[in-house]
């Protein structure tokens, strides 16, 4: 999967299953057998890409949540994101 | 088992944590516990205890077959000097005023009532088996030949992915709090082999 931009639009792989422990998320890929834990706000992240998300709308979600500015939360989200991808735990629309 | 026979005299609050808990006795964070030097083997090995030679010496296999009903049913008499010596992260946590112990409760309430189930669940699948949850996990995955196991145990594999974060947040020293003691077994198996924070 080539980079993740502003311009992309994501939702969650299919054989990725979670469940919450706390405020946080575990995250089960079922055909690795891995497993990959994520702090509050990466779990917000991730239950907001049920259904394909534009990530520039992401990033306007989360900047309505959170006290961050742009250029923050753009930089941490495409971060995140890029690393989710890069583990197989998203899919592009 | 009379249960008033079995359980300890708790003198203050951290030894009330232990006896709520377990974990570290009854095989579901760790295989093994390391021996100290005042440790007598022989003594160790008539009194039931399966001797191991590890990776940093001689230790005894977990889980401890004294630990029944999260109770060790020797608590009053002597013990390996592990036992008596070595503190969780959450120990340390509690003993440092991190966390109240209305907290700390919590979490080994949360912690204990997942590890039950997923005890259950694998003595469901492995009967057989015995050794420490991690050791059954394994024999357990070496046993499935069909290639969409994983996805028929989903529930299960991630309740034992869900219990491995909570050990490993909450219970399992980091590796620079690992001294003499008990070896810290943070990997949980094939499921958790990339934990991502």
């Amino acid at each position: 999967m080539s980079e993740i931009t502003l311009n992309s639009t994501v939702f969650r792989a299919s054989d990725v299953i979670s469940s919450p422990v706390d405020d946080e998320l575990v995250m089960m890929d079922i055909e690795q057998g891995t497993y990959y834990s994520l702090d509050r706000v990466g779990a917000d992240i991730w239950n907001r890409l049920a259904a394909p998300l534009p990530v520039a709308d992401l990033c306007a979600q989360l900047m309505q949540q959170y006290d961050v500015d742009q250029a923050t939360c753009e930089a941490d989200v495409l971060a995140v994101l890029n690393e989710m991808a890069g583990n197989g735990l998203l899919q592009r629309a | 088992m009379d249960n008033d026979r079995l359980t300890p005299q708790v003198t203050d609050p951290a030894q009330s944590l232990c006896v709520r808990c377990g974990l570290c006795c009854d095989g579901t964070i760790f295989d093994h516990a390391r021996l100290f030097p005042e440790d007598d083997p022989a003594r160790l090995e008539a009194g039931g205890f399966i001797m191991l030679t590890t990776k940093t010496g001689t230790g005894f296999a977990l889980p401890c077959h004294h630990h029944r009903d999260r109770l060790c049913t020797i608590y009053q008499q002597w013990r390996p000097t592990i036992c008596h010596t070595f503190r969780c992260r959450l120990l340390r946590r509690f003993d440092a005023g991190e966390i109240s112990l209305e907290e700390a409760q919590g979490i080994i309430d949360r912690t204990t009532a997942l590890a039950d189930r997923v005890w259950a669940q694998m003595r469901q699948h492995m009967a057989a088996a015995d050794g420490s949850l991690r050791q059954r996990f394994r024999a357990w995955e070496l046993s499935q030949d069909e290639p969409d196991w994983r996805r028929r145990h989903a529930a299960f594999l991630l309740d034992y992915a869900s219990l491995q974060r909570r050990l490993d947040r909450d219970f399992r020293l980091k590796p620079e709090q690992t001294e003499a003691g008990i070896a810290n077994q943070t990997e949980p198996s094939q499921v958790g082999e990339t934990d991502h924070e």
